[in-house]
């Protein structure tokens, strides 16, 4: 979160300051990536420079605070992931059992991401295990720092329903963690 | 507080507050109270808003050349898609109604042309095709079918009367086949004489073939039988002159 500078980062990088898009950049990104990690998988980065592209373009006419531009930044990459979800369900693909089994993905066990050293990455992968509107709600409220009804409009549901998907997703981690028997 | 039958929450979670849940998701941390089992739920989430790792800032280069070049991208596709124009007609029962309103009017179309072009309409709207479209004319053109005076027009005992109107217009008779009949009235003087009354011969185009009488513009004593030719000679006035046809 940049804070209190954030309106003049704002203006700065409206009126085409560079340093201050980095920042924008710079603050927004990780999250942004994290997210879409969750949300696209390993469409992730195509995602996360696709929200950007778009960012850039309506960079000028955006009003608002700093809540404000995180949503519009995580709204833009929800629209960017569905249509990277649409694309990749028209595009043909081959059946896995005629993909070498030395270039398959090695999908990771949630117990084994669980007991070594939680690292954002693994972190990452066992939130991408949840159910996916328990996992989006989680890293919409924790990653992207909204609030229950940004949340809510942002995924077209209702508060409460944020609510229940938040607090069953994070009992469903727990679960998972205490069946890997980790003790941080 | 009511026994219900079944469960209030799955098999193997643990069973936490909803505030200490809350908590969580508000401030990432473990909050003090919380049950110990979501310690290291509090740990994942603490790993989700770590700081960032190198490859997480290894695309700043192309958003800034990105950014430099924001001039020069076109706009969204959505803006394109909001510009497009409204269809002619928007509703699924109107573009209906529509196809089928076209339809009829070129069948109507096609059917009139059909009918101008055989000849079968009444004669003020075949002259109106004529001029239209370029149909034969009224009374006037190739026809393609039998002469609408039939066999035995000029047969003996034909009045041989041209049957012109003394306004010089020829007009069809609706009694296409009496005239191989005798004369009802023979005239000694033949049919030379221009009749009033519409006759059978006045399609303006008299056939000559198939008469068995004898044709002859000269007037004859008649014997009943009727001397006229019947090939419309006695036209006086009337527009419509002898074509033999072959």
């Amino acid at each position: 979160m940049i804070g209190d500078g954030f309106a003049e980062v704002l203006a700065a990088a409206q009126e085409g300051s560079e340093a201050a898009f980095s920042r924008l950049w710079r603050d927004g990104n990780p999250a942004l990536l994290r997210y879409a990690r969750v949300v696209a998988a390993e469409g992730a980065e195509d995602v996360a420079a696709d929200t950007w592209l778009h960012v850039v373009r309506g960079l000028a006419d955006f009003r608002g605070d700093e809540r404000a531009w995180r949503a519009w930044l995580f709204t833009t990459a929800r629209r960017r992931a569905i249509d990277y979800a649409r694309r990749r369900s028209r595009r043909p693909s081959g059946p896995l059992d005629e993909v070498p089994p030395g270039l398959l993905p090695a999908a990771p066990d949630a117990a084994d991401l669980a007991i070594e050293r939680i690292s954002t990455r693994s972190a990452v992968a066992l939130l991408a295990g949840l159910p996916a509107i328990q996992a989006e709600v989680i890293m919409l409220r924790v990653v992207a720092g909204l609030d229950t009804e940004t949340v809510a409009q942002l995924v077209g549901r209702s508060p409460g329903a944020v609510r229940v998907a938040a607090h069953r997703g994070l009992r469903r981690l727990a679960g998972i963690l205490a069946q890997a028997g980790v003790t941080l | 507080m009511p026994n219900l039958p079944w469960p209030t929450h799955s098999r193997g979670e643990p069973v936490t507050g909803d505030p200490s849940l809350a908590g969580l998701l508000a401030w990432a941390e473990f909050p003090a109270g919380s049950a110990p089992e979501m310690k290291p739920v509090a740990e994942v989430l603490a790993a989700l808003t770590a700081g960032p790792a190198d490859d997480e800032l290894a695309g700043e280069a192309a958003a800034l050349a990105a950014y430099r070049n924001r001039g020069s991208v076109p706009r969204p596709a959505t803006r394109a898609r909001r510009r497009r124009r409204r269809p002619l007609f928007p509703f699924p029962s109107v573009r209906v109604a529509a196809a089928v309103a076209a339809a009829a009017a070129v069948l109507s179309v096609s059917a009139f042309a059909t009918a101008a072009y055989t000849q079968v309409l009444p004669a003020p709207v075949q002259r109106l095709a004529h001029a239209i479209i370029g149909a034969p004319g009224a009374g006037g053109g190739p026809a393609t079918g039998p002469s609408p005076a039939g066999p035995g027009t000029t047969g003996a005992g034909g009045t041989g009367s041209a049957g012109g109107t003394p306004t010089g217009r020829a007009q069809p008779s609706p009694t296409s086949h009496v005239t191989g009949q005798p004369g009802t009235q023979p005239t000694p003087q033949g049919s030379a004489e221009p009749s009033t009354e519409p006759t059978p011969s006045d399609s303006g185009t008299p056939t000559p073939t198939k008469s068995r009488g004898k044709p002859s513009t000269h007037p004859t004593n008649g014997n009943g039988n009727g001397g006229g030719n019947g090939n419309g000679n006695g036209n006086k006035n009337g527009a419509s002159t002898p074509t033999p046809q072959p």
